[in-house]
């Protein structure tokens, strides 16, 4: 009887909320994996499964797994809302083979994707770490993303995901990728916005670069805070569009950019604004090629080893 | 011999404490859950329990129930004194069914609540994750509080009451991510510290309505608040919102947050006071919105630029001393 109802009130949710799929409804909402499971059953406590690319297809959609010991678990694709979560057993790690993507995103426009305490590996092999197509929103929290030849973190959704493309990072270390840490840069009509809180960005070609030149009549909007952007081959934050491209605004507040080639860099149609912000350390700390750049006039740009800023800072009001 | 005068010791004990109830005195102040464990008997670290909703019956009133391993512990509804601490061993989960709340507070008007270390989690099927209904103060530390129906964090006390969340995630709930609603005859004070709250509709309300002659005020500091409607263009939902019944009853204090990318960053609604300091708002349809019927005041080192409207409604001047 009880279970009839269950059924009858999934019934109506579908009705309601149609893109769900059906085999998911009976499917548990926590799933388990560890080093000394096998990828069979249900992935439950007492007999958890082996990766997260079959424990994934065994969870409910909104649900997580969690990982219950230290082991790789391999890379995986993402086409639903879930949560994977590694609360500190100690390595749960993501690796992928040559040119291929760790975990790649391609959710409903809808869906919450949620990623917690991973080590996503590239072994200077695997091109890009999370690679964000498609989703409601991504949520990186406490993770390590290394050694990818592309980028760490690729947020490009494309035009399904008009405005509703959110992503969150924080608690993460992103370091030693080819081009870039943190590469957002939508495709056709894609209009990400979201935050990076508390990250260390380092060592990378390029910290963090926002790219609106792949998705015109759209936006991007990036706020950096509390983070480090150190030690980057070429820019700690590069801002970058077309007249016809992304509009754009990054905001780099209570951050630090050092010993990069550029701590901050706009150019072409790229817009940053910095506030209660150290610049040090850098070839340049802020450089303005054609972009803008809105200083707060509460940072610190000193003790660059070419020029403190190279071109003009336009000024931002504070209330 | 000894075990006699050990019993006589225990007795003075027990005369002492006089208000502790005669049960509660004879559990430990100690017990342990695991995924391994099983409910019965009194949860020791050689036999741990199952379940939190069972442990916590074998806990003494201002006792600590501790996790062993990863699993999920299962809802409950806590009425006395406890805390709940997973120290890192792994996940420790707390689901509830279908329309459900996961964690339930209806503790006593002394008693004093610790949640540390938990993944609190909707799964989109459940109602509330933190329900407080009641009880001398709430502190929740670490954890992480996901897709519920309704509200993530739920603080309506009816008596007087005080919450600490200190590194809290409170994400992709229906509703409020977290909401500070106390009910008549309930007042509140409280402070949110590192705390994120994102892709909920409204990321975080305090709403003096329900209690209309009690204080409500709440502090806010190095929070991020973002993405509440997944759509900075959208014309309704809020960052922060602060809603009084009366004159002087409801105020909050934001230092060194952000509210980007909601339909609004800080909004009030009637009488409320909201003191705005070394915070960030963009992205947002409009940046601060000011009632009318409320003061919001600025320490004149906000970032407030690249909103649809930056600030709506009139700014007061708060000094800095």
């Amino acid at each position: 009887m009880v279970r009839y109802g269950r059924l009858s009130l999934a019934a109506a949710l579908f009705v309601m909320g149609a893109p769900l799929s059906s085999p998911a409804n009976a499917l548990p909402t926590r799933t388990w994996v560890s080093g000394k499971g096998g990828d069979s059953g249900s992935c439950s406590l007492a007999s958890p499964c082996r990766t997260f690319a079959y424990a994934i297809t065994q969870t409910a959609a909104g649900g997580e797994i969690d990982v219950l010991d230290p082991a790789g678990y391999g890379a995986l694709t993402i086409t639903k809302a879930i949560s994977i979560v590694n609360d500190g057993v100690g390595e749960a790690g993501v690796q992928a083979g040559s040119g291929a993507d760790a975990i790649t995103i391609n959710a409903g426009t809808t869906d919450a994707v949620h990623l917690r305490g991973l080590t996503i590996e590239g072994a200077k092999i695997a091109a890009n770490g999370v690679t964000f197509n498609t989703a409601g929103s991504l949520s990186v929290v406490n993770c390590v993303v290394r050694n990818f030849t592309n980028a760490g973190i690729n947020i490009r959704p494309g035009a399904a995901t008009l405005f509703f493309s959110t992503f969150n990072i924080s608690d993460t270390l992103i370091s030693d990728n080819g081009v870039a840490g943190v590469y957002v840069i939508p495709q056709s009509g894609g209009s990400p916005s979201g935050e990076i809180d508390r990250a260390a960005i380092v060592n990378n070609a390029n910290g963090l670069i926002a790219d609106g030149s792949y998705s015109a009549s759209s936006a991007i909007k990036v706020t950096v805070l509390n983070s480090a952007l150190a030690n980057n081959a070429g820019a700690g934050v590069a801002a970058t569009s077309t007249a016809s491209g992304a509009g754009m605004t990054v905001i780099v507040r209570n951050s630090t950019a050092a010993n990069n080639t550029y701590g901050l860099e706009a150019t072409s149609y790229g817009v940053i604004r910095v506030g209660q912000t150290v610049a040090t350390g850098n070839n340049t700390g802020v450089g303005i090629y054609g972009g803008t750049v809105y200083s707060l006039g509460d940072n610190i740009v000193d003790g660059n080893l070419a020029k403190d800023v190279d071109g003009s800072l336009s000024s931002a009001p504070l209330y | 011999m000894t075990k006699s005068s050990l019993l006589a010791v225990s007795a003075g004990v027990i005369l002492t404490f006089a208000s502790f109830a005669a049960l509660a005195s004879a559990l430990p102040t100690r017990t342990w859950v695991s995924g391994k464990g099983s409910d019965s008997g009194s949860c020791s670290l050689a036999s741990p329990c199952r379940t939190f909703a069972y442990a916590i019956a074998q806990t003494a009133a201002g006792g600590e129930i501790d996790v062993l391993d990863p699993a999920g512990y299962g809802a409950l509804t806590i009425t006395q004194s406890i805390s709940i601490v997973n120290d890192g061993v792994g996940e420790a989960g707390v689901q509830a069914g279908s329309g459900g709340a996961a964690i339930t507070i209806n503790a006593g008007a002394s008693d004093v609540i610790q949640l540390r270390g938990l993944t609190i989690e909707g799964a989109k099927i459940s109602n509330t994750g933190i329900q407080y209904n009641s009880g001398a103060s709430l502190t929740v530390v670490n954890c992480v509080v996901r897709n519920f129906t309704d509200n993530g964090v739920d603080i309506a006390p009816t008596n007087g009451a005080m919450f600490f969340l200190k590194d809290l995630l409170v994400s992709d709930n229906g509703a409020i991510g977290i909401l500070v609603q106390p009910q008549d005859p309930g007042a509140v004070k409280g402070v949110m510290d590192h705390v994120k709250a994102i892709n909920n509709p409204t990321g975080v309300k305090v709403d003096g309505a329900d209690t209309a002659s009690s204080p409500v005020n709440v502090t806010i500091v190095n929070s991020s608040i973002a993405t509440n409607t997944s759509n900075s263009f959208a014309s309704t939902g809020a960052g922060l919102l602060v809603s009084a019944a009366s004159a002087g009853q409801t105020s909050v204090n934001v230092r060194n947050t952000s509210s980007d990318d909601s339909a609004y960053a800080f909004q009030t609604s009637g009488p409320a006071i909201l003191r705005l300091a070394n915070s960030e708002a963009s992205g947002n349809y409009a940046g601060i919105v000011v009632d009318q019927a409320s003061t919001v005041y600025s320490y004149l080192d906000n970032d407030v630029t690249g909103n649809t409207t930056n600030v709506s409604g009139s700014l007061s001047t708060g000094t800095k001393q």
